[in-house]
């Protein structure tokens, strides 16, 4: 067939070649082929036409016209696409607070108040803009307030408040930034525009919203090394909440754990929450800044590079063991959680090292909290002593009634008059209060500072000295009681270590969401040992069948309405039968009743049955022991349609927070406060062997602990010590008659 | 991976479906063909994109910018796509309309357009070889794949039609089979147009196994030496002259390197040959382009001069930036290229046609080079 081709082609070409040329001049028709299509094409009909062949087209005319396929290639980049910004924040950060996602305003409360906030930033990459977010309350008297900012120790010119309707940025000069660490220190002096005292101290205050406060950049700036790409990883978390992750599915379920536990560091233990991604997936809607990819075929490397999309990617391949490469250089695991200060029981202790700083009060209203953690099997039921010393001064001349009070874990232990004596030194007070006010695990020390105002219906007079000031060389010690406890979550939550957290969701899918969340919240936090055996298991209330509630006297349908929206009001007084109504001495079966209840508490301390309990509370996550001879196995059931980042940060918050969970039951109300439920029906259990030197202290807490089963053992003790003295009377009694 | 490998292996320990004779990367791609057809395949979700943006109800694959119309081209590579993505239904569909509104010629092969709005839908009766053949393809693959002897009979006839219409020896003397670019107006007696994006070896290849045409894998092996000859004077045009005096360009028609020549790279790394000098001087020049800092993010180059490798136009359509992370990353020893995410929506058929034959090419021959 070729053969043939060519043999025909010699004439033809010839011819062709000379009427080639000519061919524009088929205009007409030319015109009318554009008119079709409008695509530019050369039509050759007519040349064609006057030299087909028979093997050119063996069908002759049949073929009609004949035109060059050519297309119209370009020509559509008018038409706009999908214009993105790409500037990225790297935000300020305040260090110890998540100060992300919802939590990410941060409240200034009082005539004065101080935000230490740092930001890190990458070498090289020119800054855009540096800014600072705020807002006031309409309380405020601007011309009697300031915002005093300093950058890397250098301090701004005062700023004047004026963001009363919403949000608005502070420009600060980008020049004052360096690379790597900075730090910024926000005073705001803020003055009410009526009164004064502590009441109005409430009503003057300034938000910041770190989320929207910080350096900007343009994304391509953003260099290819380890410092831009951890500055893009913050500012895809503050911008898209999520860092993707690209990966074929195998991998991810390989890799999901060790990585999200890599990035547990980027948010202060807020959660970092990963969106699986798959490699041929289609684009995100708004491009990310940063993501990471997992190529497939186990080639064990890690890189940085810049995605199509701009994003700056951290390339890795997985080991031949299906392991993270080594990430030390581009993504460092992160530290452990500093802890609070931890208070050794026996050992005076001074509150510097407890962690203490908040030393000075500026506020007619402040609090001033010292949290400190005291080991989970210090246990003190009984009237033993705790004790704190308080080297403590106050400004001369404050209003009559004003005072300070000195709280553990809210109680109120000391009232200190701070209206007499002032500017001066005060001898070193012992303040000695019970401690079984204290708690294994995280308690608080307060200082409550109230001064009213002089008078009280003006704007305080300006001032720059504190009114109040705690030395932190005060001390407090507490008593080195014997080793007990009763089941509590709190310092088995404390211990527990990201790969000890589980989710049971009876199904075989992947990490969930919560899971993801939890690990990367609840990073371990310093000075705590793994517990061997401990787990946190992670269900959400409509998979109850995976715990078994038995320990916990409740039943599935008692925990599900837990987690209800509504429930109805519980029922406080009980409806009278009037068919069994008594009209002879109504008052006497009542006052029996309270006896009986009051019996009934001495006998079965704690907060009653778990289901009266619940009966009236309801909320979004549950943390509980079920089990009582299994203390380690801790469950977090969480309401399915909740945030689980949220109930994460609150969870890895709670175990550094004196309100936190604790006891065996322990609720996340709606409010987003930890109500718990303590079980002691069961005796403290003794955690060392009882000697004689700790009986005492051993059996104060079991006295303290259930009176009436105290007493009970007291008097048959009694019972048995008469009977022997009785028969030893009578049986010796005839001897000595002989 | 495991998985992945075992199967590899006893793919390969088969000797493959569509070319025994495939080795290495060709063999592994194979396998990833069976994987592609899957119906979660991995690229699942951009075909059912593509679909949705460019593949009407009836089977016919609009092609916007050329005023909506339809060719052979289209009509061909949505064929091959639904062939290798498994897609029946897709497939059955696009063969029903192009049989009944393009196989309109006294032979096998397809007319080479198809105009919505012409009262004559087919004015022009020749055809486009290109489309021709990966339409041949995609029959060959689907017949073979699902024992369809009416296809594969199908697959013959055009490849037959092909061989006599399209398949002419170089005027130059060197005995080289050319694949022109229809069946008319392209020999032009001083010479032979050619348009050297048309050559797709592997499809040529698989073309001539299967119905035994053996000129077709002649054509791939001298198109092969051809793209090596020009790539040797610069960067591979658009448009090309084989004379009796050898290569020039043809006046009238693009010398640059532009947008049919962009897909000379893919098809040759589609085709196993991606140390080909075509290839690595188009890399080169990607390189030179991106590493001038004149190009802006999410811009692309579209069409170089061929001779200085200076950019001459650009796109922002991403399917143009997967050809060149592709064929960038084809050439160099890293791991993983920086492929745009695949997307319709602000990108007409041929890029994003071209993006799904890079992302397809990438899984079966260039495994190393996943997007990023």
């Amino acid at each position: 067939m070729t053969q043939a081709f060519k043999r025909t082609t010699a004439f033809r070409s010839i011819c062709l070649a000379c009427l080639l040329s000519g061919a524009a001049l088929s205009s007409t028709a030319q015109a009318q082929q554009q008119q079709d299509g409008d695509v530019p094409t050369i039509d050759l009909a007519p040349v064609l036409r006057m030299f087909q062949t028979e093997d050119a087209s063996p069908e002759g005319g049949d073929e009609g016209t004949f035109s060059i396929p050519e297309y119209d290639r370009g020509g559509d980049d008018g038409k706009p696409q999908a214009v993105t910004s790409n500037k990225v924040l790297l935000p300020l950060r305040m260090a110890g607070m998540t100060a992300t996602g919802h939590d990410r305003v941060v409240r200034l409360t009082g005539e004065r108040a101080v935000a230490s906030l740092f930001v890190d930033l990458p070498a090289l990459a020119p800054v855009k803009s540096f800014k600072l977010s705020y807002r006031i309350s309409i309380n405020v008297l601007p011309a009697r307030s300031q915002i005093l900012i300093s950058v890397n120790g250098k301090t701004l010119d005062p700023i004047q408040p004026t963001a009363f309707s919403g949000f608005e940025d502070i420009e600060l000069p980008a020049e004052m930034l360096v690379p790597g660490r900075n730090e910024i220190n926000v005073v705001v002096q803020e003055s009410h525009r009526i009164f004064c005292g502590p009441e109005a101290t409430f009503e003057i205050w300034t938000e910041l919203d770190l989320g929207a406060s910080g350096v900007e950049y343009e994304s391509k700036d953003l260099a290819g090394d380890t410092d831009g790409f951890m500055s893009a990883l913050l500012a895809q978390l503050v911008s898209q909440n999520v860092i993707p992750v690209r990966a074929d599915d195998e991998t991810l379920t390989a890799i999901m754990p060790a990585l999200t536990e890599r990035l547990a560091g980027l948010r202060n233990g807020a959660p970092v929450m990963l969106r699986p991604q798959g490699i041929y997936a289609s684009p995100s809607i708004i491009p990310p800044v940063a993501r990471i990819t997992i190529l497939p075929d186990n080639r064990d490397f890690a890189e940085i590079r810049q995605g199509a999309d701009g994003a700056q990617v951290l390339v890795m391949s997985l080991t031949a063991d299906n392991k993270l490469p080594n990430l030390d250089m581009l993504l460092p695991a992160p530290p452990p959680v500093p802890d609070v200060g931890i208070l050794v029981p026996g050992q005076r202790t001074s509150l510097e090292d407890l962690k203490f700083s908040d030393v000075s009060a500026y506020n007619r209203y402040s609090e001033q909290n010292a949290n400190f953690r005291l080991p989970g099997d210090w246990l003190v039921l009984s009237s033993q002593n705790a004790m704190l010393k308080l080297l403590y001064s106050f400004a001369d001349g404050l209003p009559e009634n004003a005072l300070m009070l000195v709280k553990i874990n809210g109680t109120t232990v000391r009232l200190l008059p701070l209206d007499q004596g002032g500017g001066s030194t005060i001898p070193l007070l012992d303040i000695g209060f019970p401690a079984r006010l204290l708690h294994p695990g995280v308690n608080q020390l307060t200082f409550v500072s109230l001064v009213p105002g002089d008078p009280p219906d003006l704007p305080c007079p300006a001032f720059d000295s504190p009114l109040m000031t705690i030395d932190a060389t005060s001390t407090l010690l507490v008593p080195e009681v014997p080793k007990m406890a009763f089941v509590n979550v709190s310092d088995t939550l404390a211990g527990i270590t990201p790969d000890q957290i589980f989710y049971r969701s009876g199904s075989e899918e992947g990490e969930s969401d919560i899971e993801m969340a939890l690990k990367t919240a609840m990073r371990t936090l310093e000075g705590h040992t793994q517990q061997d055996g401990a787990s946190l298991n992670v269900i959400e209330s409509d998979s109850l069948d995976q715990i078994s509630l038995g320990g916990l006297n409740l039943s599935r349908r008692e925990l599900e309405a837990v987690f209800l929206n509504r429930r109805p009001a519980p029922m406080t007084q009980p409806i009278e039968d009037p068919s069994t109504r008594t009209w002879v001495m109504p008052a006497f079966s009542d006052i029996l009743a309270a006896v009986g209840r009051n019996v009934r508490d001495l006998a079965s301390p704690g907060d009653g049955d778990l289901r009266d309990w619940l009966s009236d509370r309801n909320g979004k996550a549950v943390v509980t022991i079920p089990q009582a001879d299994d203390p380690l196995s801790l469950w977090l059931i969480v309401r399915p349609e909740t945030d689980p980042a949220e109930i994460a940060a609150k969870l890895a918050q709670a175990r550094l927070d004196p309100n936190g969970p604790s006891g065996r039951f322990a609720l996340l109300t709606n409010d987003d406060q930890w109500e718990s439920w303590h079980d002691s029906s069961s005796p403290p259990g003794l955690k060392e062997p009882l000697t004689l030197k700790n009986f005492r202290e051993v059996a104060g807490n079991y006295a303290s602990w259930s009176p009436l089963y105290f007493v009970l053992v007291l008097f048959g003790l009694t019972i048995i010590s008469v009977c022997l003295a009785l028969a030893f009377v009578v049986t010796t009694r005839g001897r000595r008659k002989r | 991976m495991k998985r992945r490998t075992m199967l590899y292996s006893m793919v390969s320990a088969a000797g493959g479906v569509f070319a025994p004779g495939l080795l290495g990367s060709q063999a592994k791609a194979q396998y990833f063909g069976g994987e592609l057809s899957e119906p979660n395949g991995p690229l699942a979700a951009p075909w059912a994109a593509w679909k949705a943006a460019f593949l009407a109800e009836d089977g016919r694959v609009v092609d916007a910018l050329q005023q909506g119309a339809s060719h052979s081209e289209s009509q061909g590579y949505g064929l091959l796509l639904a062939a290798l993505l498994g897609d029946n239904s897709a497939f059955d569909s696009i063969y029903r309309w192009t049989e009944a509104n393009l196989a309109v010629r006294s032979d096998a092969l397809l007319a080479w357009r198809w105009l919505p709005d012409s009262v004559n839908r087919v004015p022009d009766k020749n055809n486009a070889s290109d489309g021709d053949l990966f339409y041949a393809w995609g029959l060959v693959i689907r017949g073979q794949r699902d024992a369809m002897p009416q296809l594969l009979e199908r697959a013959s006839a055009m490849a037959r039609d092909l061989v006599a219409k399209c398949v002419i020896e170089a005027p130059d003397g060197s005995g080289r089979l050319l694949f022109t670019p229809a069946a008319q107006g392209f020999d032009r007696g001083d010479g032979v147009i050619i348009n050297p994006s048309y050559y797709m070896p592997r499809a040529l290849r698989a073309v001539a196994q299967v119905t035994g045409q053996g000129d077709l894998a002649t054509c791939a092996s001298d198109g092969e030496t051809l793209l090596a000859q020009l790539a040797g004077g610069g960067l591979v045009p658009d448009w090309i002259r084989v004379g009796p005096d050898g290569l020039s360009t043809v006046e009238g028609m693009s010398a640059r390197n532009g947008y049919d020549a962009l897909r000379v790279a893919l098809f040759m790394i589609w085709s196993g040959n991606a140390n080909q000098v075509a290839v690595t001087s188009q890399a080169l020049a990607y390189q030179r382009a991106a590493n001038s800092g004149r190009l802006g993010q999410g811009e692309y180059v579209t069409v170089f001069d061929r001779l200085s490798g200076n950019v001459i136009e650009t796109s922002r359509h991403v399917g143009y930036g997967a050809i060149a992370a592709y064929v960038n990353c084809s050439v160099t020893t890293q791991f993983g290229a920086p492929i745009p995410f695949f997307q319709t929506v602000d990108q007409p058929y041929y890029p994003a046609t071209l993006h799904l034959m890079t992302l397809i090419s990438q899984i079966q021959t260039a495994s190393t080079c996943e997007p990023i």
